[in-house]
């Protein structure tokens, strides 16, 4: 715009003639685009989740909730982080289990060393063997094993009887003594190496019946030697509300909130208590009177009369406009908005479980209590007109909403005890949310997104 | 009428009522010009909505450092201008040829022949929708031809021949108006 004057010429008349015409020009708008605008106004606010337009009381309650529940967080992880020295899981016990010679054995409880089939047992005091160490017991390797390069292997709790060996007794034959250990040690090799050729996984988890690895992938039953694990899930879910058969009315849910829950195996069980805001329209009628325009007039102000065509009248005229009282019916909107406490209870099933991804289908209902409501006056703001009446249209809503939900969890492993969680949900209420149900004939649906930190809690020992 | 300051402080806190009095206070002026740049009143009703909703959402971006009446204004003529891009490929540019013959300039005539507002408006609203942009960005947003060139993707030539066409059109316009308004009277229609 700088270099205007530079390249602009001079104005044509007709420029002038339509500037001078034009540039004040003033129209009056149509009143529904007024209306239009607030609509869309509205509707912007509805779907934006302002903190700004939240009350005191709500920053009150939001600030508290969050400070409750990072703490609690926070204590159960710590909780969690303590050294744990007899609920460790069999995976975590069974870290030393290879082993070579010189190294000292951290698990000593019920430890039984076993001896490759191929080593030579030799000491120092002859060809006796190399006694079997117990639990309870610093075990350390020294040359009484001679070849080193065979596989060691040290099996957890074993209690047969035949760990128990007694010293030979006066009058056995040492040789054949020998050689029946020999011929056990043989077999526990045979066992455990068979045992760890399927998977990589703990001892305990390997030695689980045959019937179980024969049942169907989807179904497997809770393994009675599962840990039971606790865990925590602190979520976010944004829900768009909506009725089958009405496309125009649809709202949206913010929850937020804390729930726990209990895992065995492929199965979870969850509560929890969370908050729920949710905005609404409050609709308002208002009748007025206003001085408004009803039409308009030519007013001729003077005529000229062609003296040489008598017939040909001019007649100069200006337009007026014509005023009088009008009574208007308008509608009027307001933002309502309302919180929830919502408590859940679902059961789900882990049908992906693999060691970074969990996929899980859930099921269960809720129940939803209002708690507060904040249904502002309406604000009819026009200073010429004259306010005959307000009337409320705004249905009332109910104070509790029960309903089915159900989801896809999708849980992604980020650190041993902290899971990312996402799952796309699905809510069927099973009344309308307000008395009257004015939108449609059907319970209203509900779909949402939760997004979430998952922190396990607590390992129940086996 | 609340001052223009409070109005401001109102709506960027986002209150209806003072967006109702900005709306109150700005839209008879604001329909002025959305209605030279559009072929309808609805349509021009349309820019004036969107550009409105578009002033509320980013009142908390003006800086008050020109004014208030100068900043709404911009916002609907580069609506005014998206809508015509986005509209471009489905508009058919009527032919104008036979309306360039040489015209008697009605701003010269001096006959006191008086061109109302709604007749000037008309005769805008009449123009092909590219020389009506060209013509009212030149005229009444005071830009450069290079300017429209930039805004409107065309070349700063082509500016030229479409407000030089335009000019025509309008005259044309003007001179039908003035004879047939005037014979139009006086057989008593």
């Amino acid at each position: 715009m700088e270099d205007n004057q530079h390249t602009r010429l001079p104005d044509d008349p007709i420029d002038s003639l339509f500037k001078s015409g034009l540039k004040d020009q003033q129209v009056i708008p149509d009143a529904r685009i007024w209306k239009g605008i607030n609509k869309r106004l509205l509707f912007r606010e509805l779907f934006r989740f302002q903190f700004s337009n939240l009350t005191r009381q709500g920053w009150i309650s939001l600030i508290s909730g969050v400070v409750i529940l990072v703490a609690v967080s926070l204590f159960l992880i710590w909780q969690q982080e303590e050294p744990k020295t007899h609920s460790l899981p069999v995976s975590e016990k069974d870290t030393d289990q290879h082993t070579s010679q010189g190294e000292t054995l951290k698990n000593q409880e019920d430890l039984v060393v076993m001896q490759p089939a191929a080593a030579k047992t030799t000491t120092a005091e002859g060809n006796h063997p190399a006694p079997i160490k117990h639990s309870n017991q610093q075990i350390q390797y020294s040359s009484s094993i001679t070849d080193a390069s065979e596989p060691l292997v040290i099996e957890t709790s074993l209690k047969d009887s035949d760990q128990q060996e007694p010293l030979p007794a006066a009058g056995i034959n040492e040789s054949g003594l020998v050689q029946t250990r020999e011929l056990i040690h043989r077999l526990k090799f045979l066992r455990v190496l068979t045992i760890k050729s399927f998977s990589e996984e703990p001892i305990a988890r390997q030695l689980t019946p045959v019937k179980f690895r024969q049942l169907p992938s989807f179904i497997q039953p809770i393994e009675p030697k599962e840990p039971l694990q606790i865990y925590g899930i602190l979520h976010f879910t944004p829900d768009l509300m909506f009725y089958r058969g009405a496309t125009n009315y649809y709202k949206y849910h913010y929850t937020f909130g804390l729930t726990g829950g209990l895992n065995r195996g492929c199965w979870y069980a969850e509560t929890g208590l969370s908050m729920s805001w949710s905005s609404d329209i409050g609709r308002y009628q208002v009748d007025y009177i206003q001085h408004d325009s009803v039409g308009f007039y030519n007013q001729i102000l003077s005529f000229t009369v062609n003296p040489a065509n008598p017939g040909e009248v001019t007649f100069t005229t200006t337009k007026q406009t014509v005023f009088d009282s009008v009574t208007y019916l308008t509608d009027l909107n307001t933002k309502n908005r309302y919180t929830y406490l919502r408590i859940p209870l679902s059961v789900g099933y882990y049908f992906i479980n693999r060691d970074k991804i969990r996929l899980g289908l859930d099921a269960g209902a809720a129940v939803s209590f209002m708690i507060a409501r904040n249904e502002p006056d309406p604000v009819f703001y026009a200073p010429d007109a004259n306010t005959r009446d307000i009337q409320s249209l705004t249905h009332t809503h109910l104070p509790v909403n029960w309903m089915l939900t159900t989801g896809v969890r999708l849980e992604y492993l980020l650190t041993n005890k902290l899971m990312l969680l996402i799952e796309p949900g699905f809510s069927y209420y099973l009344k309308g949310i307000e008395e009257v149900n004015a939108v449609a004939t059907h319970q209203p649906y509900a779909i949402g997104l939760k997004a979430g930190l998952k922190f396990n809690i607590k390992l129940s020992k086996r | 009428m609340l001052p223009e300051n409070d109005i401001l402080a109102g709506c960027k806190a986002g209150k209806r009522e003072s967006q109702y009095s900005l709306y109150q206070r700005f839209s008879p002026v604001m329909m002025g010009v959305c209605l030279r740049y559009c072929q309808s009143r609805e349509e021009a009703e349309d820019i004036m909505q969107e550009g409105f909703i578009k002033v509320f959402s980013q009142i908390g971006s003006f800086r008050q450092e020109g004014s208030l009446e100068g900043w709404i204004r911009r916002i609907m003529v580069n609506h005014a201008l998206n809508n015509y891009r986005k509209n471009q490929k489905y508009l058919v540019h009527d032919k104008l040829d036979d309306l360039t013959d040489d015209v008697s300039d009605p701003a010269q005539e001096g006959d006191g022949y008086p061109y109302s507002q709604e007749e000037l408006l008309k005769a805008v609203q009449a123009l092909p929708s590219g020389y009506r942009m060209v013509f009212n960005l030149y005229v009444f947003e005071g830009f450069s031809h290079k300017e429209i060139a930039t805004g409107l993707h065309i070349t700063e030539n082509t500016s030229k021949t479409q407000l030089m066409k335009a000019r025509k059109y309008l005259q044309k316009k003007l001179f039908q108006l003035t004879h047939y308004g005037k014979e139009a009277i006086s057989h008593g229609r």
